[in-house]
């Protein structure tokens, strides 16, 4: 689970620090860290492969412009989220064509049961309600915290902890349908 | 599904996710938005080269960036600009009245320009001197483009004979239009940049009146131009670094599961007629491949369209003199020198009479990107203070080069 996931916090703080500073090196590597979780998580939450990579992309840089700000350096993973969710909740609510998560190009094996499993999932991802897509993306995607997702949906603990039971309920109803 | 539980949701969630993460051109694009976005703050051209020993090296190194022109290695917007020198580019800048040149291209691969047949050199002497007059007409200068206009059955190799012909003669390719059938919807969209979409009239056709060139939206694929048949866009800009496919209404994919997807979708298609928009970005041979991609299920109307990028490049700035300050160490002390040839003095004289320096730069001349060498990790606050001088009087692109 993501309380329990190796982390070097300290390194990683030591890294916000020196880009707070003015180091892009440092925050290179804060990107490197970091951007499978934020792509993943931002792909979830627009439901479209290249937004998703081009929001991670505008989140590090607005970041990187906002470092100055960020008082707490170990709120930087939570702080990222927040902008990040931000910026994919905006391009989400954008009118448009958007390229389905379900896209078969994207998930290869196509033929496989593997693949059919993981495109339902990818299918009810995208039926849930934002409320519930954006917390499950957070937590297992993004792999905040139970405080961290709290800080970066604007919610209480307890309420994101709630939220996340219902959504995982929900996300399983729907799938014993299919 | 009912025995998911937490413990196989995350996996599952991050299989169906996690395909393709990008690798390390993201960060390089992050890197380089932050450049961009910053107006150019200082970057780290030679990170390896730590330590204050190093500074005579470094120096040697400067001094041959400054002579040879090399430090254009590193700059990104140079790159970019030679990426934008490809045979089929059709970006004008907005407020540049476009006009049109109009080469006819039969089966055979005869050119013909105003009735008049013209082999390859004399076409490439004819787009020459049609250049110089429209962009030299001191009363009303226009950017010249071409639009080649191809009989049905024209082979796309001929096509591509002529967009390196006016590559050669440094002329952008407006569109591609295979002749005949080319119908349009009964409310056409306003026309884009070019201007001419009556269907192909043999050779001897007039060249058409300039149209002001359209700016494009942001927002993806809108098509400035309704057409009977498939739609498809290859989107580019210049910070990407694989092109978006579209057909229609849907985005297929990016790089070759892009164009794989569009070879499968256009397969058993009855349409027989599609427009293609390129943006510039997008390399000759994928555009290639687009138009392979068509001719192989029969479609042989094709309008080519090179579209403007959504975004304009910062412009290019580094094709004046580099500025260049150095910091030494001597006798266990800090010094600071600056200009061409210009003596070092002790870092707090040395840095008030760079701040002096550039107070007086003329307002009227732009500001070279700052070479800022030597001992610049000895101690970073002093690298600081100087970047901190140099931008507080405009001089915001700036390298590092210890």
């Amino acid at each position: 689970m993501p309380e329990t996931a190796p982390r070097t916090p300290q390194r990683g703080e030591d890294l916000v620090v020196m880009a707070t500073e003015g180091d892009r090196r440092a925050f290179a590597k804060l990107v490197r860290r970091e951007k499978d979780r934020l792509v993943m998580a931002a792909r979830a939450i627009t439901g479209n492969l290249h937004d998703g990579e081009d929001c991670a992309q505008d989140a590090f840089v607005s970041a990187w412009h906002g470092l100055p700000g960020l008082k707490d350096p170990r709120r930087f993973r939570a702080w990222l989220m927040t902008i990040l969710t931000r910026e994919a909740l905006k391009r989400r609510r954008r009118p448009g064509p958007r390229l389905l998560t379900t896209d078969p190009g994207w998930i290869e094996a196509r033929e496989s049961p593997e693949h059919e499993r993981l495109s339902a999932l990818v299918s009810e991802m995208e039926r849930l309600p934002e409320k519930y897509r954006l917390l499950l993306s957070l937590h297992y995607l993004a792999e905040l915290s139970y405080a961290e997702v709290a800080v970066a949906a604007g919610l209480t603990e307890k309420r994101v902890k709630s939220r996340l039971h219902d959504a995982r309920k929900m996300l399983e109803r729907r799938l014993d349908r299919e | 599904m009912s025995e998911r539980n937490d413990d196989r949701l995350p996996g599952d969630l991050k299989a169906a996710y996690g395909r393709e993460l990008p690798g390390a051109e993201f960060e390089d694009n992050v890197l380089a938005k932050i450049e961009e976005g910053a107006g150019g703050e200082h970057e780290f051209a030679v990170p390896a080269m730590r330590g204050w020993r190093w500074w005579p090296l470094a120096v040697a190194a400067a001094v041959v960036l400054l002579l040879f022109g090399a430090y254009q290695v590193i700059d990104r917007d140079q790159v970019e600009e030679d990426l934008c020198r490809l045979p089929f580019v059709a970006a004008a800048p907005a407020e540049t009245e476009l006009q049109t040149i109009i080469v006819n291209l039969s089966v055979s691969g005869e050119t013909t320009v105003k009735g008049e047949n013209l082999d390859d050199r004399k076409l490439r002497e004819y787009l020459l001197q049609r250049a110089k007059e429209c962009r030299a007409d001191p009363e009303h200068p226009r950017e010249p483009v071409v639009l080649i206009r191809a009989e049905k059955d024209t082979e796309w190799k001929q096509v591509q004979r002529i967009m390196q012909l006016c590559a050669s003669a440094e002329l952008k390719i407006h569109k591609i239009q295979f002749a005949s059938k080319i119908v349009e919807a009964p409310e056409p969209a306003p026309a884009p940049a070019e201007e001419s979409d009556e269907p192909f009239s043999g050779p001897g056709t007039p060249e058409v009146p300039p149209a002001p060139a359209k700016p494009l939206s942001d927002e993806p694929f809108v098509s400035p131009v309704k057409v009977q048949g498939h739609l498809i866009r290859l989107a580019r800009t210049w910070r990407e670094t694989k092109t978006t496919v579209h057909l229609d209404d849907r985005i297929l994919g990016s790089g070759k599961e892009g164009f794989a997807a569009l070879e499968r979708a256009l397969s058993g298609t009855k349409l027989k007629s599609a427009q293609l928009e390129a943006y510039p970005h997008v390399p000759h041979a994928e555009v290639v491949r687009a138009i392979d991609a068509l001719m192989k299920v029969g479609i042989r109307d094709i309008r080519f369209v090179g579209v403007p990028p959504p975004e304009q490049r910062p412009p290019v700035s580094d094709s004046m003199e580099p500025f260049s300050v150095h910091l030494e160490v001597r006798g266990g002390k800090l010094f600071l020198g600056f200009g061409a040839g210009g003596a070092t003095k002790e870092f707090e004289p040395g840095l008030a009479e760079l701040s002096k320096a550039l107070q007086s730069w003329p307002a009227n001349q732009a500001k070279p990107r700052v070479f800022l060498t030597g001992a610049v990790y000895l101690d970073r606050k002093f690298g600081d203070r100087v970047i901190a001088v140099l931008k507080k009087h405009g001089f915001s692109k700036i390298t590092m080069i210890e």
